[in-house]
């Protein structure tokens, strides 16, 4: 039993992160009405400029951070304005493969020209973190899980008061409906698209740092591989409901950790995909799929 | 043809045929991130079969295509109700489950793979085979089935109202496009006399994706050469492997953006198509 809670533990920690990178996508197909799968590229990109900041240039972590989070989001709006945007401005339907396709070409760029100048190799993450542990009963809690799970917290909390209670919140939710009506009550849907993916490679760049200083590991293919978990989650999680992707995001987390637990750490990849399988046959249209949008995106 | 030339060119040729059925799969509409596991059933149903029941090679290279299109369109029709991008998130889960899975299975050799399977696949045999495999695109692009098949891709609801069921539209589409990845990987499979996981990794769904979309996904003639020209390029500019993904990725970007339906458009066939067949007929007069 005490191991049991032990892995829902971990796996509640890991699953948090999931669901930032969920909710990055959600908010971009939410709102540009585009899979944009360069985002992946956030949760490799924001380490990696941690790592040079840190490593390289000597900086200390506080101020490597937000620089790293700052050249990520620039990054990511110079791909969204190279890739996705020539597709928006044609009209919100110019066929859903152009944009995919190109967004995959981008993160396709981005990874290998990485991994060309870093090594294809995984590098350890340049933070000590406190390898003591905390204990509560009989449950260890490391310290890295407990900064993570309030990262998480912080940023869904946050997030949720700028979508439901802000003024940039009711527009990116009047683009999300309408692009053409809120045009016409005066809101820029182009600006709302920018703001919308500054603030998915925020949670994307967060969640990446996390991931690395979690592992104490660095690869430039981390990215497409959250990524793609970020993926899954965000359609068990019904691919436009936000708290979906945080229920969701945690319950791959735990099935992970019990799978990894009990069965074997090879099965991870299977698992998730595997649930993602299994959850699409059974509702094609995820856990929490909200009724405003049509059923077949 | 020398040996030289032979070794660039077969992979490429095999490449080109299951490209081919991935522009079938395209041409309903539909888009499979996870094209190289069907190619990968294709390689370990035709080896195993090579092997342990030691039928002929084109025999089982016939089977495994057949059994590589049975999966097709079981899960074509299991995964139908979802909207085009979650099937082709799901066609990725699956590539990625299923070679996890022949990975951690001891019996399909785990992660070393199956060696020692004869070769018996030269130029003559993938030759043929793409030929036969061109006849079929060529013939379902022509036939009342690919007109069907464009007619969903453009407008579910419109092909409905004429008729024509959508779901039997993509089934029947992934089987074949499945079946003819089945086909490329049989013939990899006894060209090389070896498989291993890898040859259904997501890179490998990832270049014959890239070989559609940059050679065209609206005709026959993009998938091949798309997949011959790239294909060929980093041999013939000797360029380093290792950038070669990047390359690709920037020339993905170039292509959606200035030409979202690839080199090889309806447009541009429809421009040179009529002006071909007016040198042709003077030719012959």
């Amino acid at each position: 039993m005490e191991f049991f809670i032990q892995l829902i533990v971990g796996g509640l920690s890991v699953g948090g992160t999931y669901a930032l990178v969920a909710l990055g996508f959600v908010l971009i197909f939410g709102v540009a009405n585009v899979l944009n799968i360069a985002h992946a590229q956030s949760i490799m990109l924001a380490p990696f400029f941690s790592f040079i900041l840190m490593d390289q240039a000597k900086l200390p972590a506080a101020l490597a951070f937000p620089l790293a989070l700052v050249l990520t989001v620039v990054i990511a709006l110079i791909v969204y304005s190279a890739a996705i945007r020539p597709f928006l401005v044609a009209g919100r339907q110019s066929g859903y493969l152009a944009p995919f396709i190109g967004s995959f070409g981008a993160s396709l760029f981005i990874e290998n020209i990485l991994a060309k100048i870093f090594g294809s190799s995984s590098h350890p993450f340049p933070i000590e973190i406190q390898r003591n542990v905390w204990r509560l009963g009989s449950i260890v809690f490391v310290p890295m899980q407990i900064v993570s799970m309030a990262c998480v917290v912080i940023a869904a909390l946050v997030l949720a008061w700028v979508v439901t209670r802000s003024k940039t919140g009711r527009s990116m939710r009047a683009v999300a409906e309408n692009p053409i009506v809120a045009e016409s009550q005066g809101i820029s849907a182009r600006r709302t698209i920018v703001i919308t993916i500054t603030i998915a490679t925020i949670l994307g760049a967060a969640s990446g740092i996390l991931f690395a200083a979690g592992n104490n590991e660095l690869s430039p293919f981390m990215g497409m591989e959250y990524g793609l978990k970020g993926l899954v989650v965000m359609i068990i999680g019904g691919v436009t409901s936000l708290p979906g992707a945080v229920v969701a995001g945690l319950l791959l987390g735990i099935a992970e950790a019990l799978a990894v637990g009990y069965l074997s750490s090879s099965f991870s990849m299977v698992i998730s995909f595997g649930l993602l399988f299994v959850i699409l046959l059974a509702r094609p249209t995820g856990l929490f799929a909200s009724a405003s949008r049509e059923s077949r995106p | 043809m020398s040996g030289f030339y032979s070794s660039i060119a077969i992979p490429v040729l095999i490449d080109a045929i299951a490209v081919l059925g991935l522009y079938v799969i395209a041409s309903s509409g539909r888009l499979s991130i996870g094209h190289a596991a069907f190619f990968g059933i294709g390689c370990y149903v035709s080896a195993i079969l090579s092997t342990q029941l030691t039928l002929p090679f084109w025999a089982s290279i016939v089977l495994g295509a057949v059994a590589a299109g049975v999966f097709g369109l079981v899960f074509a029709v299991v995964a139908e109700r979802l909207g085009h991008w979650f099937f082709a998130i799901a066609t990725l889960a699956f590539s990625v489950m299923l070679s996890g899975i022949v990975s951690s299975v001891e019996s399909l050799g785990g992660a070393t793979g199956i060696y020692g399977i004869p070769i018996a696949v030269g130029v003559p045999a993938v030759l043929v085979s793409l030929a036969a495999v061109l006849v079929l695109v060529y013939w379902i692009d022509r036939a009342s089935l690919g007109r069907s098949l464009r007619a969903v891709r453009d407008s579910e609801i419109a092909a409905e109202a004429v008729g024509i069921n959508p779901a039997y539209a993509h089934a029947g589409a992934f089987a074949i496009g499945t079946a003819i990845a089945g086909l490329a990987g049989g013939l990899w499979a006894h060209y090389l006399g070896v498989i291993k996981p890898v040859d259904m990794s997501l890179d490998r769904s990832l270049f014959f994706l890239i070989y559609l979309a940059v050679g065209g996904i609206e005709h026959w003639a993009g998938a091949l050469l798309g997949t011959v020209t790239l294909g060929m390029l980093p041999e013939v500019l000797r360029f380093s492997r290792e950038y070669r993904l990047a390359f690709f990725g920037l020339l993905l970007t170039g292509f959606m953006v200035l030409r979202p339906s690839g080199f090889v458009s309806r447009q541009l066939i429809n421009r040179i198509a009529p002006r071909v067949g007016k040198i042709w007929a003077e030719r012959h007069a």
